[in-house]
């Protein structure tokens, strides 16, 4: 992985540097990363309100803040076990997508609703928590913690929750 | 869209990592499955040997002693820290790793299957009831509480048992080690909650 310093190893052994994965090898090791950005063009840009003010704070843009630093490696998408044994590519966006969605779904001057993307076309509910994306991420962002399982209790709280469902009917909410 | 070919398909417990990676499901194994027979017979097994003066074993707090329930008084309390601990996000990471090999290390081959659903459907769609057991681990942790600060007092004094300094409200409690906080709290739409 990127992160591995040369000095935590030991070079009395040959150093091996595979190519990732979870993509097709075209040589060497660069691989054909490009169904990542088609599942980028699925997601639906940041889309502020007419009227908005875009004056905000630092405090404001703090926990959006963290997503902005990926530098989309994509080691976290060729470690997710969605992608790499069970080939859920026609059903998973994978991990790097969940930092963008968490990115603008929690973009305070946003306004769209990608919910129900989160939960079906995303398939975010096959993501079983194991952190491994966390684990490889170069740049340390927190993506389970900080963006997964957020937006997995998004959907929940929208869409899933029976309890909640309820009480909407009733207040009409 | 071209569909990627993944190349990671071939057997289980395949890998270039060369670390000890089998270490941590094996530890998750052996240490959560020598608790689970420990509980186990502590709270269904040993069901008349739970309670001595002030203090009572924390399987069994706070007590419930009912005519028509015949089984063991534990029961009738565990489920809620056991339905917080097994649907916790910590532990599920964990368990899928050890338990279902899926997958049994990061970049190590497991369960591989193109019907996989995750928890979108049953059984592990239940997972998401998390919140609701959280909830009740709280109402929980206060009854610990007040049985935690009762078995203090021995004989009209305020004391402390040897044997007895683990705090039962650690039992569920959300800050307890393991979980990283209650992020079904969090997660919704609270804002500013990680720094
Ligand atoms: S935590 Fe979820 S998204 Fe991240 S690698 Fe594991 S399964 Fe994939
Ligand atoms: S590993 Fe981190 S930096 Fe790389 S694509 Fe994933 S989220 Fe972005």
């Amino acid at each position: 992985m990127c992160k591995t310093r040369l000095d935590d190893l030991d070079l009395s052994n040959p150093v091996v540097v595979h190519p990732i994965k979870t993509f097709p090898l075209i040589k060497d090791l660069v691989t054909d990363v490009s169904w990542n950005f088609e599942v980028n063009k699925k997601i639906k840009g940041f889309t502020p309100a007419k009227d908005s003010d875009f004056v905000y704070h630092q405090e404001d843009a703090d926990r959006v803040q963290e997503f902005r630093k990926c530098i989309e490696c994509f080691l976290c998408q060729t470690v997710c076990q969605v992608l790499r044994n069970h080939d859920g590519h026609d059903k998973f966006y994978g991990p790097r997508f969940f930092v963008r969605l968490a990115g603008l779904e929690m973009h305070p001057l946003d306004t769209a609703n990608r919910l129900q993307e989160i939960d079906r076309e995303a398939g975010v509910f096959l993501c079983n928590i194991n952190k491994c994306c966390t684990t490889v991420c170069p740049e340390d962002i927190h993506v389970t913690d900080n963006a997964i399982i957020p937006l997995k209790e998004r959907v929940i709280d929208q869409m899933l929750d029976p309890i909640l469902k309820i009480f909407r009917a009733i207040v009409g909410k | 869209m071209s569909h990627p070919v993944t190349v990671g398909r071939i057997g289980w417990f395949k890998t270039d990592r060369q670390d000890t990676w089998w270490l941590e499901p094996l530890l998750v194994i052996v240490g959560l499955g020598l608790f689970a027979i420990y509980s186990t017979i502590s709270a269904v097994v040993l069901d008349s040997h739970f309670e001595y003066g002030p203090y009572l074993s924390p399987f069994y707090e706070p007590l419930i002693l009912v005519d028509w329930w015949h089984f063991s008084p534990a029961i009738l309390i565990l489920w809620v820290p056991l339905g917080f601990r097994v649907t916790c996000y910590y532990y599920r990471g964990a368990y899928y790793k050890a338990f279902f090999l899926n997958p049994p290390a990061c970049a190590v081959t497991g369960s591989e299957t193109k019907s996989y659903t995750g928890e979108r459907r049953f059984p592990f769609i239940l997972q998401n009831m998390h919140r609701y057991f959280l909830f009740l681990a709280l109402v929980l942790n206060v009854l610990l509480w007040v049985g935690a600060i009762k078995s203090l007092w021995y004989g009209g004094l305020v004391g402390i048992g040897v044997g007895r300094s683990r705090c039962r409200s650690c039992r569920t409690s959300p800050a307890s080690p393991g979980p990283s906080g209650p992020l079904e709290l969090q997660g919704g739409q609270v804002r500013f909650v990680w720094r």
